[in-house]
C-alpha cells in the first residue's frame, strides 16, 4: 500500500480519536468558562441584539470606558433560544439582555435576585405606562430594557382602494370584509405572534380567526416583507414600523389600527443568571445601560422604545410615543399552554 | 424469373456514403454473400435493406415493394454486429421478442407456453441450456451472438441480414449455428444475406454481391451481383 | 484482506466516518431523548392525533405532487431527449443551472406566476406549495429520466424496429424498462425533497394548519423549548414513510432491472460551436459578477459585515464539498453499502443530533461542516458512484501489466474520465451548502453568522435592502461558480 494513502488514513482515524475524546469534555469545558475574570461582564443574548450592527455592540467600547468593565457578548437565534443555552450550558453567562417578561417567568429557575442590584437602579424613573410591570418586574429580578407596542400596522393607500374602514376592536378581525386582509406570526415560534394570541379575548373563536388571516408566518421579518410586497393591506406587528417608515419618508402612507380594547406591551429586560459568581460589572452594566444617551439608542438599532422615562426621542418616533392605550396585560405561562391547547384544537387541527 | 424472391433493381442507399446496387435477384432459400473491404459500405448496405437509412430504387421481397416501408414493416430479421440485444430483458425474452410485439405469444397461456418452449428448444440447440433467464450482461460474447441469431430467426421474417454472425463463436458452437442457419434457409420461406470474412466459413452462396471500384465518386460505393 | 492494505485502512476511515457522522450523533440524540421516556409516553407521542394528522397531511400532499412532478418530469424528460443532440445538451445545462437557485427563487417565481394567472387564491394554502413543488423539483426529475435515456443505445431502438416492434410497444419494451429503475429511485429523492422542504412551505403555505413534518419538526425545536421528543416522534415518521418507499420501490423492480441508477442533476456538457467567443462570454459573466459582487462589498455600511460573512459561508462551502467528495471516495472504496446513512434524516434532526453530541465540544463552523457532510454525503455518493462503476476494466489491467499499482492504475485510467464530473459535484454541493438554512440556523451565534443567518438578521432590524443583497450575492456565487467550472471545462 502507498505511503500517502496510509498517512491519510491514519490521520483522519486520529482526528476522529480526537473528536470523540472531545465530546467526553463538554463538562470541563463548560467548567472552563465559569470562572470570568472580575472584570468582563459575560452577556447572553439574542442574535439581533448582539450583532455587528445592534445595540450591544455599539455601546460595548462606551461602557468599556465608562467602567473599565468588558462586554463579552454570546448570542443565541433567538430571545426564545436563550433559555435552551442557560439550560445547556450553565455558568456561561453572568447576564441576559433581550429577554422579554414571559420567558422571564419561564425561566424563574435561572434568575439571581440580588438586592444590591435591584437598590442600585432605585434612582431610575422608567416610563409611567409600564410602571405595574416594571416595578414588580424588578423585584424579582427583571430590570427592563426597551419596550414596544403591537398592533396592526396598514396602508392607508391599500384601504381606500379596497374600501375597508379601520377596525376598532378584535372582534372587528371577524368581519367579511377583513377576510385575508392581514399577516399575523405563529404563536408557536414567534414573539410577536404569541403577542398576539394571548391577547385576543379567550371567547375569539380560532378557527373562525384562521378563516381570516391570509397567512401565519414563522417569523416577523417574512411576515413584514410579504406586507411591503402588497400580499395584505395590514400585518400584526411592532408600533415602531411606523417610525422605520417616517425615516424613510413614507410616514403619511402607513397607520396604526388603535384598539379599543387596548395594545399589548412587549417589555424587554434583562436578568443576572443564578449561580455565577458576584460580578461587580453588573451594577455598573445596569447604571450605564439606564442612561439617558444610552437608551436613546435603543430606537435606531433596536428600533424599540426606552424604558426609561425623558428619553430624547428621535422625530421618527415621536408620532408613537403617546398615545392612549397601552395594555401591559401580564401574561402567565398558564396563559401560554392554554393559548396553544386552544391553538391546537382549533387551528392545527389535532393536538399532541 | 418466376421464382424470383428478392430482388434489387438500381436500388440505392443514401447514407453518409451512397451504396447502389443495379441489379441483384435471388430464389427462395438462397444465400447472398457480401463480399467488400473493409469500410465498403456493407454496413450501409445492410442498414438500407434493413429500412434503417433513406433510399430509393427498387427493392421487392416476395413481389412486394419494400423502398418505402418502415423498418418493422419489411418482414426483415437483422443479426447486427454488435448484437445490440436489449438489456433489460432476460436471453429468453429477447428471443422471443419479434413474436411478443407481433401479438403472436397471444392471451392464452398453452399458446404461450408453446411458444416459450419453442424458444427454450431452440435455444437448447445452440448450447444455451440454462440461460433462458440470465440477464444479458451475464452472457459471453459467444452467447450473446447466438442469442441474436434466434432473436433474429424466432419470429420467421422472410430477408434474414447477417452482419458477421460467427464473430467470437469458438468452432465447435460455430458449426452449430451454421448448421441452425442452413436449416433455417432450407426450411422457411427465407431469403439469407449474410456478411463474413470469406474464410470465417465455407458457404456455398448462391449469389455474390460484390464490392467493386468504379468510376463513381469516392462517396458512392457499388455492389454488383454475381454467382461464384 | 489483509490487515495494513490499503482496503484494511479505507474500511477503517470509511467505518470511522460512519461513527463519528451518524453513529455518535444518534447515540446521544437517543440518549436526550430517552430522558423523557417514562412509561411507554414516547409511543404515544409517535401515535398522538396530531403526529398522525400530519403523517397523513404530508404524505396526501407529497404524493399529489409527486404524481405531478413523475407525470410532468417524464414528458419532460421524453421532449429533450426527442431534440437534436446540441438543443438537448443545451436546454440540458440551463435546467441544472436553473435547478440550483435557492428556494426563495422559486416562492417568488411561483407566487409571480399564480399571479400571473389569475390564481391568486391559491396562494397561502398548499396548493401553491405544491406548484412550487412541480417547478423546483420537476427539472430534476426529467435530468435523472433523460440521462437513462441518453444512456441507452439507439441502436437497440433501431434492433426493436426491424424485429416489428411499433413506438408504443418500444416505449413499454425499452424505454419503460430501461428506466423504470431510475424512475424508481428517482421518486423516493422526490419524496425526500418534498419531506425536507422548509422554505416553500413557511412562505406559501399560510402557516397551520398548512403544516408538514418538517415544520412540525422545526416548531417543536425553536421557541422557548426545544421539544426534543416531539421533534423525535415527527422525525421516526419521516425516516419510516422514506424507508418504506425505498423498500416498495426495490421490490418493484425485477431482479433483471436491478440497474445502477441515475446521475442527473448535475449539468452536463454545453454544445460550444466557437470555443473561443463561449470562453469570452464566460470570462465576461464571471467578471461582471465580480465587480457586482464587490460594489456590494465596498457599500456602506452593510458591505463590510456582509464580506465577512460571505467569507464564512465561502469557507464552509469549501470545506463542505471536499470533505464531502473525499469521503464519498472513501466510502466507495471501503463501505459502500453505507454510504446511503442519513439520507432519510430531515437536515433539522441531522442538525440536532450533531449539536447533541459535539455541540459544547466545537467551533460553531465545524459543527455546520459535520451536519452538510452527513447531509450531502448521500447525494454526492448518488451521482458519483453510477460513474465510478463505469470501470474501464481492461485498460487498467493494460496499466498493471505496465507496472503501474492498482492505484497507479486507477489514477491513470478512470481519475482523468471522473475528474470533470468531481469538479462539478464539488461546485453544485458549495452551492447547495451556501444556501442552506436549516442545517446552519441552530449554529449560528457570536461571530459565526452565514450569509443565509446574516440575511435573515438584517430583515429582523428593518433592513430589507441589507437583508437582499445576502439573496443577490449568493445568486451572483452560483453563476461565477457555474461559469468558472464551465469555462475550465471548456478549456
Amino acid at each position: 500500500m502507498s505511503q500517502p494513502i496510509k498517512w491519510i488514513s491514519l490521520t483522519l482515524v486520529l482526528g476522529l480519536v480526537f473528536a470523540m475524546a472531545s465530546c467526553t469534555s463538554k463538562k470541563a469545558v463548560n467548567q472552563n468558562q465559569t470562572s470570568a475574570t472580575g472584570n468582563t461582564l459575560r452577556v447572553l443574548t439574542y442574535s439581533s441584539l448582539g450583532a455587528e450592527s445592534g445595540f450591544l455592540k455599539s455601546v460595548q467600547g462606551a461602557f468599556k470606558n465608562a467602567s473599565g468593565c468588558e462586554l463579552s457578548i454570546q448570542t443565541t437565534l433567538d430571545a426564545a433560544q436563550i433559555l435552551t443555552e442557560l439550560k445547556e450550558h450553565p455558568g456561561t453567562a453572568d447576564f441576559v439582555v433581550g429577554i422579554d417578561d414571559l420567558l422571564f417567568e419561564r425561566g424563574k429557575s435561572f434568575w439571581a435576585v440580588d438586592d444590591a442590584l435591584i437598590r442600585s437602579i432605585k434612582g431610575v424613573t422608567f416610563n409611567p405606562a409600564l410602571k405595574q410591570t416594571t416595578e414588580s418586574g424588578v423585584l424579582h429580578g427583571f430590570f427592563p430594557l426597551d419596550y414596544g407596542a403591537l398592533t396592526f400596522i396598514y396602508r392607508k393607500e391599500a384601504f381606500q382602494k379596497l374600501k375597508l374602514t379601520v377596525p376598532t376592536t378584535v372582534s372587528d378581525l371577524l368581519k367579511p370584509e377583513y377576510r385575508k386582509k392581514f399577516i399575523v406570526q405563529d404563536p408557536r415560534v414567534s414573539s410577536p405572534g404569541l403577542q398576539f394570541f394571548t391577547w385576543i379575548p379567550s371567547t375569539l373563536s380560532l378557527e373562525k380567526l384562521k378563516g381570516q388571516w391570509l397567512t401565519l408566518s414563522q417569523g416577523w421579518d417574512a411576515s413584514y416583507q410579504l406586507f411591503l410586497q402588497g400580499e395584505a393591506p395590514m400585518v400584526w406587528s411592532y408600533l415602531s414600523s411606523l417610525a422605520y417608515h417616517e425615516t424613510k419618508g413614507q410616514g403619511d402612507q402607513f397607520d396604526f389600527v388603535d384598539f379599543k380594547e387596548g395594545l399589548p406591551v412587549q417589555i424587554e429586560g434583562m436578568a443576572q443568571v443564578i449561580g455565577t459568581a458576584q460580578n461587580p460589572c453588573a451594577q455598573k452594566w445596569l447604571s450605564f445601560v439606564y442612561q439617558l444617551p444610552i437608551q436613546a439608542q435603543l430606537t435606531q438599532k433596536q428600533w424599540m422604545l426606552p424604558v426609561v422615562n425623558g428619553v430624547d426621542l428621535p422625530p421618527a418616533f415621536q408620532k408613537i410615543s403617546h398615545f392612549d392605550h397601552l395594555l401591559a396585560h401580564k401574561r402567565t405561562i398558564a396563559d401560554v399552554d392554554q393559548l396553544l391547547t386552544r391553538f391546537g384544537k382549533e387551528v392545527q387541527g389535532a393536538s399532541w | 424469373m418466376s421464382d424470383v424472391f428478392l430482388k434489387l433493381e438500381n436500388y440505392q442507399v443514401n447514407a453518409a456514403i451512397t451504396v447502389k446496387v443495379e441489379h441483384c435477384v435471388a430464389k427462395v432459400h438462397s444465400w447472398i454473400h457480401v463480399d467488400a473491404p473493409s469500410g465498403f459500405g456493407k454496413t450501409t448496405l445492410i442498414r438500407g435493406l434493413a429500412g434503417l437509412e433513406p433510399q430509393v430504387g427498387g427493392l421487392e421481397l416476395e413481389g412486394r415493394t419494400l423502398t418505402h416501408l418502415q423498418a418493422r414493416d419489411r418482414q426483415m430479421g437483422v443479426v447486427f454486429q454488435d448484437h445490440l440485444l436489449f438489456p433489460s430483458m432476460t436471453a429468453l425474452e429477447n428471443v422471443y421478442y419479434g413474436r411478443w410485439v407481433r401479438g403472436q405469444l397471444g392471451f392464452r397461456r398453452e399458446k404461450k407456453n408453446a411458444l416459450i418452449q419453442e424458444a427454450k428448444h431452440l435455444m437448447d440447440l445452440l448450447g444455451l441450456k440454462d440461460r433462458y433467464d440470465a440477464p444479458i450482461q451475464g452472457l459471453s460474447g459467444g452467447e450473446r451472438q447466438r442469442i441474436a441469431i434466434l432473436r433474429a430467426t424466432y419470429w420467421k421474417p422472410k430477408l434474414l441480414i447477417l452482419d458477421e454472425p460467427f464473430k467470437g463463436l469458438d468452432d465447435q458452437i460455430k458449426l452449430k449455428t451454421f448448421d441452425y442457419l442452413k436449416d433455417f434457409a432450407a426450411n422457411e420461406q427465407v431469403c439469407v444475406i449474410c456478411v463474413s470474412h470469406p474464410t470465417d466459413f465455407k458457404m456455398n452462396a448462391e449469389v455474390r454481391l460484390q464490392g467493386i471500384t468504379s468510376g463513381e465518386p469516392s462517396h458512392v460505393r457499388k455492389f454488383v451481383a454475381d454467382r461464384p | 484482506m489483509h490487515p495494513g492494505s490499503a482496503r484494511f485502512w479505507t474500511r477503517i476511515v470509511a467505518a470511522g466516518s460512519s461513527v463519528f457522522l451518524f453513529g455518535i450523533p444518534l447515540f446521544f440524540w437517543l440518549k436526550r431523548c430517552s430522558e423523557n421516556w417514562t412509561d411507554f409516553q414516547f409511543l404515544k407521542l409517535v401515535y398522538s392525533p396530531f403526529v398522525l394528522h400530519l403523517v397523513m397531511q404530508t404524505m396526501g400532499v407529497a404524493v399529489q405532487s409527486g404524481g405531478v412532478i413523475f407525470i410532468a418530469g417524464l414528458a419532460m424528460a421524453f421532449l429533450i431527449y426527442s431534440f437534436k443532440p446540441r438543443l438537448r445538451m443545451a436546454i440540458r445545462f440551463l435546467l441544472s443551472v436553473f435547478w440550483l437557485l435557492p428556494s426563495l427563487f422559486f416562492v417568488w417565481l411561483t407566487r409571480g406566476l399564480l399571479k400571473q394567472a389569475g390564481l391568486e387564491q391559491w396562494l397561502y394554502r398548499f396548493s401553491a406549495v405544491q406548484v412550487c413543488w412541480v417547478i423546483g423539483f420537476t427539472p430534476y426529475f426529467a435530468l435523472g429520466v433523460l440521462r437513462i435515456l441518453e444512456d441507452l443505445d439507439p441502436r437497440e431502438i433501431e434492433a426493436a424496429k426491424t424485429l416489428g416492434a411499433s413506438a408504443s410497444w418500444i416505449g413499454r419494451t425499452l424505454y419503460w424498462r430501461a428506466i423504470r429503475p431510475g424512475v424508481g429511485v428517482l421518486s423516493i429523492q422526490i419524496f425526500w425533497l418534498i419531506f425536507t422542504s422548509f422554505s416553500v412551505v413557511v412562505l406559501l403555505g399560510g402557516g397551520s394548519p398548512q403544516d408538514t413534518l418538517e415544520t412540525a419538526i422545526y416548531q417543536a425545536v425553536r421557541f422557548d423549548e426545544v421539544r426534543v421528543d416531539h421533534a423525535f416522534a415527527l422525525a421516526i415518521w419521516q425516516v419510516v414513510l422514506l424507508l418504506g418507499l425505498t423498500q416498495i420501490q426495490k421490490l418493484g423492480c425485477s431482479r433483471v432491472n436491478q440497474m445502477q441508477p441515475i446521475h442527473g442533476a448535475v449539468w452536463g456538457t454545453l454544445p460550444v460551436k466557437r470555443k473561443g467567443i463561449f470562453q469570452g462570454i464566460l470570462i465576461i459573466i464571471s467578471g461582471l459578477g465580480v465587480a457586482m459582487m464587490a460594489k456590494i462589498f465596498l457599500s456602506e455600511p452593510a458591505g463590510g459585515p456582509l464580506f465577512q460573512s460571505w467569507l464564512q459561508s465561502c469557507f464552509l462551502a469549501a470545506g463542505v464539498s471536499g470533505l464531502t467528495l473525499i469521503l464519498a471516495f472513501v466510502f466507495y472504496f471501503g463501505l459502500r453499502r453505507f454510504s446511503d446513512w442519513g439520507a432519510y434524516c430531515s437536515p433539522m434532526i441531522l442538525s440536532l443530533m450533531v449539536w447533541e453530541a459535539y455541540g459544547a465540544a466545537s467551533f460553531p463552523i465545524l459543527l455546520c461542516l459535520v451536519v452538510q457532510v452527513a447531509l450531502f454525503l448521500p447525494w454526492v455518493s448518488r451521482n458519483l458512484y453510477p460513474l465510478l462503476d463505469r470501470k474501464r476494466i481492461a485498460e487498467q489491467e493494460a496499466a498493471r501489466t505496465l507496472g503501474a499499482t492498482n492505484l497507479k492504475a486507477w489514477l491513470t485510467v478512470e481519475w482523468p474520465r471522473v475528474l470533470p464530473e468531481v469538479k462539478k459535484i464539488a461546485v453544485w454541493i458549495s452551492v447547495f451548502s451556501m444556501a442552506e438554512v436549516s442545517s446552519v440556523i441552530l449554529f449560528s451565534r457570536g461571530q459565526f453568522e452565514p450569509l443565509a443567518v446574516w440575511s435573515q438578521n438584517q430583515f429582523a432590524r428593518f433592513q430589507w435592502q441589507e437583508g437582499y443583497l445576502g439573496v443577490e450575492i449568493l445568486v451572483l456565487t452560483t453563476l461565477i461558480g457555474v461559469a468558472v467550472s464551465v469555462y475550465q471545462e471548456s478549456a
